[in-house]
């Protein structure tokens, strides 16, 4: 991004700059996904109706779904629906899309937020670790390092679905060759037992026995994509003066690692969190159709099959609203752990 | 990082090989489905009832991976390839026009990138197929227009600096038109970034072409790409793990190798971002 044309001020001024464009783009990806839909070939109404159906049904749905009203008019009434929060009604399950989004969103998010913590906890570690010993110098440390870098490497160019095969196929028929105990085997499909009980501790165990293996293949996929961006920002980092000035002072090299080090590596990591998320929102669609997971991912790759537009739509707004608030939040956080980030004090 | 990489071209210079030559030379044609029952999912290196060798083993319809799946390598590595030297050429030419028009051409180019980063790729392509409808054709134009901003964004970086160089300014007092500093000064120094970006672009096209046949919105069968081999053997995955084993391998594979080849790039010439 260039930076911007006059220096802001206040904070506060800042503050409502970020919001401003953040509203303003979702807005560009509303209008554009509107735009998309309308360029596209094909009636809906034709494909709605049953087989068999008049000219005059298809004429009397068209008016009922508002698309024989002029262009302007269609998407004036859309934009001021998106504003009360109405995305339209399913074609396929006939009840509001925001409902069958918002009914399949929780499942979604638990099992995001899971994978960025788990990668962001794993990948950090891994590219700090791969730093210092690449640091280190010598033979041994050199050999761990390539060791992780080609594992990192792999994992990252393998697609989450085919590692979730892999995965389902381990479950099952190689838990049942190795004889696995089956208080340790893994369920491979779903998000909870559909004859189990519903809440108690037993229910969240189950839970989180279902949650074993999308969080898997989802930290996998993430972990290594952070591990190869935190290698090399601390590996940056750790090439800096200032570090070896920490060092000969005699700091321990703990102190030196965590006080200066990763410190000043943390500017990258949080520009990464922005970064992650589509990847992470990618990997979801994949993971969830794979393992049967009953969030977004899944519902979006229905939706498609059935030619349910309101709720692919309604999805790809909501993916869009997820990356602009990560990108916000990034944005707002950078001054925050970097101070060359900050404005200069008002005079 | 680069004996690595040249590992990898080599290995990529050999599938590409064989993913023309094999297929051609197979007995049958990758789509035709023969003797069934005599044929069907036969184990890699086994032989069928009719006596022929199986070096990869046979799918569902009694057809040879080994072909198929090289067969697949064709349009997956034109598909990846194709649509990331798309999204670079539009990247160059949208990010050296924005720097050198500056003003409300470069605001508008800047402010499409955005709008279209703030949508995942995945989801634009699921839009895109859904609306569409699936096809070798769309999948390779959405990786082109979903794909160039990082280009774009690295050109228009670069031919910033350009433009503000001294020979820029000498080419400029000597009287050269703004046509022709744009395509023998800006373009060329740019060109370095914009190369690496795409380089490393094209195993992540790859992918998500693969992705995309994996759920049916891609490449349609009996077409093979390696997303949609992988997808026919999943509710054989216990009886014929191979099915999905031998494209996925080969997918994995192709994608480490563009991944070494686009990082070990990017060291050499120091550019480009991610």
């Amino acid at each position: 991004m260039p930076a911007p044309a006059r220096p802001i001020r206040s904070p506060l001024a800042r503050l409502a700059r970020s919001f401003a464009g953040a509203a303003l783009l979702v807005w560009a990806v509303a209008t554009l996904l509107f735009t998309l839909v309308h360029a596209a070939p094909g009636d809906p109404a034709s494909f709605l109706v049953p087989p068999g159906a008049s000219a005059a049904d298809v004429a009397r749905l068209r008016s009922e779904l508002g698309i024989d009203r002029p262009i302007a008019a269609q998407y004036v009434r859309w934009m001021g629906r998106l504003l009360h929060g109405d995305l339209g009604e399913s074609f396929a399950q006939r009840r509001p899309a925001a409902r069958v989004l918002a009914d399949a969103l929780p499942a979604s998010v638990a099992l995001g937020l899971g994978s960025l913590a788990l990668s962001y906890a794993l990948g950090v570690a891994a590219g700090t670790w791969q730093a210092a010993l690449r640091a280190r110098g010598d033979r041994r440390g050199r050999r761990a390092d390539a060791a992780l870098t080609a594992l990192a490497t792999i994992a990252y160019a393998a697609p989450s679905y085919w590692l979730g095969l892999g995965l389902i196929a381990a479950a099952t028929a190689g838990a049942a060759r190795w004889d696995v105990p089956a208080a340790w085997r893994l369920p491979s499909f779903g998000a909870s037992d559909p004859a189990g009980l519903t809440h108690g501790w037993s229910a969240t165990v189950d839970r989180a026995r279902h949650a074993v293996l999308p969080l898997a293949v989802l930290t996998a996929v993430g972990a290594s994509g952070v591990a190869r961006y935190a290698r090399a920002a601390v590996g940056e980092v750790l090439a800096n003066d200032f570090v070896r000035t920490a060092r000969a002072k005699g700091l321990a090299p703990a102190r030196v690692f965590v006080a200066h080090a990763l410190r000043a590596a943390l500017p990258p990591l949080v520009v990464l969190f922005a970064l992650a998320l589509p990847g992470i929102v990618a990997g979801s669609v994949f993971v969830e159709s794979v393992f049967a997971w009953p969030g977004v991912g899944r519902v979006v790759v229905q939706a498609i099959g059935a030619r349910d537009y309101p709720v692919v739509l309604g999805a790809a707004l909501l993916y869009a609203v997820a990356t602009v608030l990560a990108n916000l939040a990034a944005d707002l956080a950078l001054p925050w752990v970097d101070p060359r980030r900050r404005d200069p004090p008002a005079r | 990082m680069w004996p690595a990489a040249a590992l990898a071209g080599l290995a990529l210079a050999g599938l590409a090989l064989a993913a023309l030559v094999v297929p051609a030379l197979a007995p049958a044609d990758t789509q035709a489905i023969g003797d069934v029952l005599a044929r069907r999912l036969v184990a890699p290196g086994g032989r069928d009832a009719l006596g022929a060798w199986h070096p990869l083993g046979t799918d569902a319809f009694g057809r040879d991976l080994l072909v198929r799946a090289l067969a697949a390598a064709r349009l997956s590595l034109a598909v990846g390839v194709g649509g990331s030297m798309l999204s670079g050429a539009l990247g160059t030419a949208l990010g050296a026009t924005a720097a050198w028009r500056g003003g409300l051409t470069d605001r508008a180019v800047t402010a499409v990138a955005d709008v279209l980063l703030a949508v995942p790729r995945v989801v634009l392509l699921l839009v895109v197929a859904a609306l569409w409808g699936p096809g070798v054709g769309t999948t390779v134009v959405v990786l082109a227009l979903t794909g160039w901003m990082g280009v774009a964004h690295l050109v228009r970086a670069e031919a910033l600096g350009v433009t503000r160089a001294e020979y820029v300014t000498a080419a400029a007092a000597l009287g050269a038109a703004p046509g022709r500093i744009l395509w023998r000064h800006v373009v060329p120094n740019a060109l370095g970034a914009a190369t690496v970006a795409t380089a490393l672009g094209v195993g992540n096209a790859i992918l998500l072409e693969s992705g995309l046949s994996f759920l049916g919105l891609g490449v349609q069968p009996p077409a093979p790409s390696w997303g949609n081999l992988i997808a026919s053997g999943r509710d054989l995955l216990i009886v014929a793990p191979w099915i999905s084993l031998v494209p996925g391998v080969l997918l994995v594979l192709t994608v480490l190798a563009c991944t070494l080849i686009g990082d070990a790039l990017q060291e050499r010439t120091g550019a480009g971002g991610r």
